[in-house]
């Protein structure tokens, strides 16, 4: 199996065992696609760059405030949130859940994945 | 750097800037050395009535018309290759680390071309010749501009870069996604 398709395989088992993952991509430090599963309503490419622009701003703001090490961003929206994580240096793990998620497993999850990910990308 | 140095071959290849041009410019030196200290002059006096340039001036004329003097005679040194541009480009990230917005470089040129033609016309009596040194005086004006103006939005991009923690690649990214 590919990196790539490990990747996939990864977003896919994060949707499949929390269901109030709705969706998830991986993107590049420069907003490239790496991996997704996400609706086919959204327009991935924006979306890639949106996660890395967000990502790379929360951490510029992280360190300024001296708010020690990035973990992760939580954005809260009337019909979910949107969670962005660190996969490692050169990559950014974007998940979308249910506004009725219960936001105790899914930033577990996500971080695991993160991590995961991170590590399959090096 | 080395795509920017690329493109500013292509550009003088496309406008035809050429061996005749540098020699043109080259013999426009003198005529420039004498008149362009008015020139330089004028053009600060006009600055110097501008609420937003006249901040930048403070206390800096005399330093200022200097600098204007020397980039003045390098239009007219007949060396226009790598060394030209860097040069020109030092200038533009100059113009961004003062806070000179990108239209007074423009205004310069324009300046430039207007008063350029009036002493050009006053010295330069074969109508033919004046207008072969006059096309010469535009383009090298023009390169000049692309130059500037290339280096100010490098520098602006590197500094939001810096900023929001971006890679350049990523800004050209959104740039490019972010359709109206």
């Amino acid at each position: 199996m590919s990196r790539s398709e490990e990747i996939s395989k990864l977003l896919k088992n994060l949707s499949t065992t929390t269901p109030d993952i709705e969706a998830a991509a991986v993107v590049d430090n420069d907003g490239l696609l790496i991996a997704s599963a996400l609706p086919g309503d959204i327009e991935e490419d924006r979306v890639a760059a949106m996660s890395a622009a967000l990502l790379g701003m929360s951490e510029r703001i992280v360190r300024e405030l001296g708010r020690g090490n990035f973990s992760l961003v939580m954005i809260r929206g009337t019909e979910g949130f949107t969670i962005l994580a660190r996969c490692g240096s050169e990559a950014v793990l974007t998940v979308l859940a249910t506004s009725s998620a219960k936001l105790g497993l899914i930033f577990l999850d996500v971080t695991r994945a993160a991590k995961d990910i991170g590590r399959l990308i090096g | 750097m080395q795509a920017h140095h690329d493109a500013f071959t292509m550009l003088k290849t496309f406008i035809g800037f050429g061996a005749d041009d540098a020699e043109n410019l080259k013999a426009l030196a003198p005529l420039f050395a004498s008149a362009g200290g008015a020139i330089t002059d004028r053009f600060y006096e006009r600055l110097a009535a501008e609420e937003e340039p006249s901040k930048l001036l403070e206390g800096q004329v005399d330093r200022l018309k200097a600098t204007h003097a020397r980039w003045m005679g390098e239009l007219f040194a007949g060396e226009y290759e790598v060394p030209y541009f860097d040069n020109r480009w030092r200038i533009g990230l100059a113009h961004v680390r003062v806070g000179v917005k990108p239209h007074w470089v423009e205004a310069v040129m324009s300046f430039l071309r207007a008063e350029g033609l009036k002493a050009m016309a006053d010295e330069i009596r074969d109508i033919d010749l004046l207008v072969a040194r006059y096309a010469s005086l535009v383009k090298i004006l023009d390169l000049d501009l692309m130059i500037i103006n290339l280096a100010y939005g490098e520098e602006r991009l590197e500094r939001l870069a810096s900023f929001t923690g971006m890679s350049r690649k990523l800004l050209e990214r959104c740039v490019n996604q972010a359709k109206r």
